[in-house]
C-alpha cells in the first residue's frame, strides 16, 4: 500500500523517507530505494499529485542548455574564449557563437571582443556528455558589460529571485528603474540610473536571498521598495 | 572569480573613501576573542575577525637552548592556512603566503620584549621550554596578520608552566604563571587606488598595490613591520599609517587586557 | 597520559559517569563557516571537530579527474595544540593519511559521485581538541558538511566508536561492551571499533578495529550502536533544518 510520509515545504535531509509503495513517483532531489522514495538532498519537499520532489536549498551551479548565465572571461585562446562561469565546469564561447556579426581571426585581435576579466551574458547552447559547455552571445539581451554592480547570490535561490514568470525581478525593476539581469549561476546584474537606486535593487536582492524559503516575501519585498501594498495580497 | 566590473567597482567606492563591506577606510572589524577553546593547550583563543577566523593555540616542549644563550628559552610560530579556509588555498606544505604570516607574527611578539626568555629557562645550558605558538585558519577574508597577533597575545595570557620532574612533564600539575610584560599588537594596511584602508579583507589583499603591517608595542614604540605586495609607499605614506596605527593597536590591546 | 586505571566501568558505571550505551554530550552546528561550501562543527564530550566541503569543483591535479563521476578527497587533519600531552607535528602522518584515505571512501559511497563527472568534492576534517574517537566524530561532521554543500546523497553518514572496558561488576573482574571511547578508554581499554554507518539505508561504510572481541560481543556492539546512531542522526538533522529555519 502506497503512503506519502511527507508533506509540501518540509525541510528534509538525504536518506528520509517521503513515500512508501509503487504509486508515488520520485522527481528531481529524490530517489527510489526499492519500494520507498527517499531524498537525496538537503532540501524542500514539492508534492504535486504523485510527483515527489526535493528542492535544494543549496549546491553549486550546474549548466543547462538554454540557461542564461553570466560569465567571466578567465583565458583567451587561439579561436575561442575559456569563460568562468560560477560551476565546476567552464564554458567555451567559439567565434561564430560570439557575435552577429563574421568575425575574421586572422585580421583581428581576440581581446579586441573580449579581453580577460571581461563579463558577459551568455546563452548555454550545449552540454555534452563530457560536459563540455558552449555558450552563445547570439540573442535579445546577450552581450557583454561594461558598468552597474554583479552581485553573487546562491544559484538555488534564482528562482526565488525570478519569482513566477519573472513577476520578483519585475518588482525590483518597477520598484527601482534600474535595468536587472538574473542568471540562472547566480550571478546578477544591476545597472540603474545612479548608484543609490542599485543600493536599493541590492538590498531587495539580499534580502529576498536571505528570507528565500519564507512565507510573504513578496509583500516584504514591495514595503523594502517603498511601493504601495498590493490589494490581492503577496504570496 | 572577481570580475572587471566588480574590481573596478571596489576601486570607485576607495578613491570616494568607502567600502565594498560598508566601513570607511580607517575603520577596523570588531574582532571577536574566545579563550580557552582547547583545553589541551597551555593556552588558546578563537579570533573572528569579520568572516576571517582563526584558533591560536600554545603548547610548551623541552628543548635545548642555544649554546649562545644558555639561560633563554623561545617561541616557535608556525601559521597553517589551512585549505578548508578557502577554496584557493591548498593542501601540503606551507605555502610562501603561511610563512610570512607565520614569521611577521613571530616577529611582532618576540622584537616586542614582552616575554622574558630567561623565564623559559630550566636548566641552563641543558633545558629550556620552547612555546608552541600555532595559529589555524579555518576562513579566510583577510588581515591574518593582525587576527594571529591578537590570538597569541590572547592565548597567551593566563598560561601556566606544567611541572617538569626528572627529565619528564607532568601535564596534569600547574607552576607558575607565564610572565608577560606588555601586549603588542599589529595594524595591518592596504593601499589600493592610492588610499590606504586598514584591515583589508581578502579581495582587497587580491587587489592591492601594496601592504605595509606594523607592529606596535603598548608605549607605541614599533617592534616589527612588514611590507607586501609589488606596490610600493612614499615617505608621507609611512607618517599617516605610523598615526593611524596607534589607535588601532591600542583598540586591538583593549579588548585584550 | 596519565596511569593505568584499576577499572574502566565499576557496576555498569564508566569513569565519567557514563552507562555503556551513553554517549557523551553532543552538538552539532551546520554552516559554521563562510567561504566553504558547506561546513559543521561538531562536539562530542570534549572531541571538537570542523568539518567544511568545497565542490563540486574542478579537479587539481587535473589528471586525477574521474570521467564518469565526481572524485571524493577527504583530509583528516589534527591541529598541532590539538592533543594532550606533546604538541603533534603539523601536517600528515601515516595514522591521518590511512585516516582520509578510508574516510574518503566512506563519503564517496554516500555521495551520488555520477551527477558530477570531472569534479572533485573535496572534504576537509580539522580536530581541534582530541578526546578519543576523532575520525568518527570527523565523519559525522563531514556528512553533515557534505548537506549541506548541497551535495546530493544517498542518505546521511553517522558515525561512531564502541569498544569493550575492563572493571568490575559485583565486586568481580568484568569486561563490557560500550560505546564512544573516550580518551581513558581508547588509551586502556581492550578493543576499539570505528564504525560509519548510513541511519535510512542501514549499510556501513567504514569499519576500523584493534583490540580483542569476542563474536559475540563484536554483535552486542552492532546492536548497541543503533540507539546512539539514531540519536546523532536526530542531532543533524536538527542542525541542518535549524540553519534553513533561523
Amino acid at each position: 500500500m502506497s503512503e506519502l510520509k511527507t508533506q509540501s515545504r518540509q525541510v528534509v535531509v538525504p536518506g528520509e523517507t517521503l513515500a512508501t509503495g509503487l504509486d508515488y513517483l520520485p522527481g528531481n532531489g529524490a530517489y527510489r530505494d526499492g519500494e520507498i522514495i527517499r531524498s537525496g538532498l538537503l532540501g524542500i519537499t514539492s508534492v504535486a499529485g504523485q510527483l515527489v520532489k526535493v528542492i535544494p536549498l543549496g549546491g553549486r551551479y550546474i549548466p543547462m542548455e538554454g540557461d542564461i548565465v553570466i560569465g567571466i572571461v578567465d583565458e583567451v585562446r587561439f579561436s575561442n574564449w575559456s569563460v568562468e562561469i560560477n560551476s565546476p565546469y567552464k564554458a567555451q564561447l567559439k567565434v561564430a557563437d560570439a557575435s552577429n556579426r563574421f568575425i575574421d581571426t586572422r585580421r583581428s585581435d581576440m581581446t579586441d571582443f573580449f579581453d580577460l576579466d571581461e563579463t558577459v551574458i551568455a546563452q548555454v547552447i550545449g552540454v555534452d556528455n563530457n560536459m563540455n559547455i558552449n555558450i552563445s552571445l547570439r540573442g535579445p539581451g546577450l552581450m557583454k558589460i561594461k558598468d552597474g554592480k554583479i552581485i553573487l547570490v546562491n544559484p538555488a535561490k534564482v528562482p526565488r529571485m525570478i519569482g513566477k514568470n519573472g513577476s520578483m525581478v519585475r518588482l525590483i525593476k518597477e520598484g527601482t528603474g534600474c535595468n536587472i539581469t538574473v542568471a540562472q549561476n547566480g550571478r546578477i546584474w544591476i545597472k540603474g540610473p545612479n548608484k543609490d537606486k542599485e543600493n536599493l535593487a541590492l538590498k531587495a536582492i539580499k534580502l529576498i536571498e536571505d528570507e528565500a524559503h519564507t512565507a510573504g516575501l513578496t509583500e516584504r519585498v514591495r514595503e523594502h521598495l517603498g511601493m504601495p501594498k498590493e490589494k490581492t495580497g503577496g504570496a | 572569480m572577481i570580475s572587471g566590473i566588480t574590481k573596478k567597482s571596489i576601486m570607485d567606492l576607495v578613491s570616494s573613501g568607502q567600502r565594498l563591506d560598508g566601513r570607511g577606510i580607517d575603520d577596523f572589524r570588531k574582532p571577536k576573542i574566545t579563550r580557552g577553546v582547547v583545553k589541551n593547550a597551555s593556552g588558546s583563543a578563537m579570533v573572528e575577525l569579520g568572516k576571517t577566523r582563526i584558533i591560536a593555540g600554545i603548547k610548551m616542549s623541552v628543548g635545548t637552548p642555544y649554546p649562545d644563550k644558555p639561560n633563554e628559552g623561545s617561541i616557535a610560530t608556525m601559521a597553517e592556512l589551512s585549505p578548508m579556509a578557502h577554496p584557493e588555498f591548498e593542501a601540503g606544505p606551507p605555502s610562501p603566503a603561511a610563512i610570512e604570516v607565520s614569521r611577521v607574527v613571530d616577529r611582532v611578539i618576540r622584537e616586542s620584549e614582552t616575554l622574558d626568555f630567561k623565564q623559559l629557562c630550566i636548566t641552563p645550558g641543558e633545558k629550556i621550554w620552547l612555546l608552541n605558538l600555532d595559529m589555524y585558519v579555518l576562513d579566510m577574508d583577510g588581515n591574518l596578520f593582525d587576527a594571529g597577533v591578537l590570538g597569541f597575545m590572547s592565548a597567551l595570557q593566563g598560561v601556566k608552566f606544567p611541572k617538569y620532574e626528572d627529565e619528564k612533564v607532568i601535564w596534569d600539575e600547574t607552576g607558575d604563571d607565564l610572565t608577560l610584560s606588555g601586549t603588542p599588537m599589529a595594524a595591518t594596511f592596504a593601499k589600493l587606488n592610492n588610499k590606504i584602508v586598514v584591515d583589508p579583507t581578502r579581495t582587497e589583499e587580491d587587489l592591492m598595490d601594496a601592504r605595509l603591517t606594523i607592529g606596535l608595542k603598548d608605549n607605541d614604540d614599533i617592534c616589527a613591520m612588514q611590507k607586501g605586495g609589488e606596490g610600493f609607499f612614499k615617505p608621507s605614506e609611512f607618517d599617516d599609517m605610523l598615526e593611524r596605527a596607534k589607535k588601532h593597536t591600542n583598540f586591538l590591546r583593549g579588548l585584550v587586557k | 597520559m596519565g596511569d593505568k586505571p584499576e577499572t574502566l566501568i565499576t557496576d555498569g558505571v564508566r569513569l565519567d559517569g557514563r552507562k555503556p550505551k551513553d554517549m557523551r554530550a553532543l552538538k552539532i552546528v551546520a554552516g559554521f563557516l563562510e567561504n566553504a561550501d558547506g561546513s559543521c562543527y561538531l562536539e562530542c564530550g570534549s572531541t571538537k571537530v570542523v568539518a567544511a566541503v568545497y565542490g563540486p569543483r574542478q579537479v587539481h591535479p587535473r589528471h586525477a579527474t574521474l570521467f564518469d563521476r565526481a572524485l571524493v578527497r577527504c583530509k583528516y587533519d589534527m591541529a598541532a595544540f590539538s592533543t594532550d600531552g606533546n604538541r603533534k607535528r603539523p601536517g600528515p602522518d601515516r595514522r591521518s593519511r590511512e585516516i582520509s584515505k578510508v574516510s574518503s571512501e566512506a563519503l564517496s559511497s554516500v555521495v551520488f559521485t555520477e551527477a558530477y563527472p570531472r569534479t572533485a568534492i573535496d572534504v576537509f576534517i580539522e580536530i581541534i581538541q582530541a578526546d578519543a574517537s576523532t575520525r568518527v566524530n570527523g565523519l559525522t561532521a563531514a556528512s553533515v558538511a557534505l548537506a549541506d554543500a548541497g551535495i546530493p546523497m544517498r542518505d546521511m553518514l553517522v558515525a561512531l566508536s564502541f569498544g569493550k572496558i575492563y572493571g568490575t561488576q559485583d565486586g568481580k573482574p568484568a569486561e563490557v561492551v560500550a560505546v564512544d571511547m573516550d580518551k581513558p578508554e581508547d588509551n586502556w581499554g581492550l578493543a576499539d571499533v570505528a564504525l560509519a554507518y548510513m541511519p535510512n539505508l542501514e549499510r556501513f561504510v567504514l569499519c576500523q578495529m584493534d583490540g580483542r572481541l569476542t563474536h559475540d560481543e563484536f554483535r552486542d556492539g552492532l546492536e548497541m550502536i543503533k540507539k546512539p546512531a539514531q540519536e546523532l542522526y536526530k542531532l543533524q538533522k536538527e542542525a541542518l533544518r535549524k540553519k534553513y529555519k533561523g
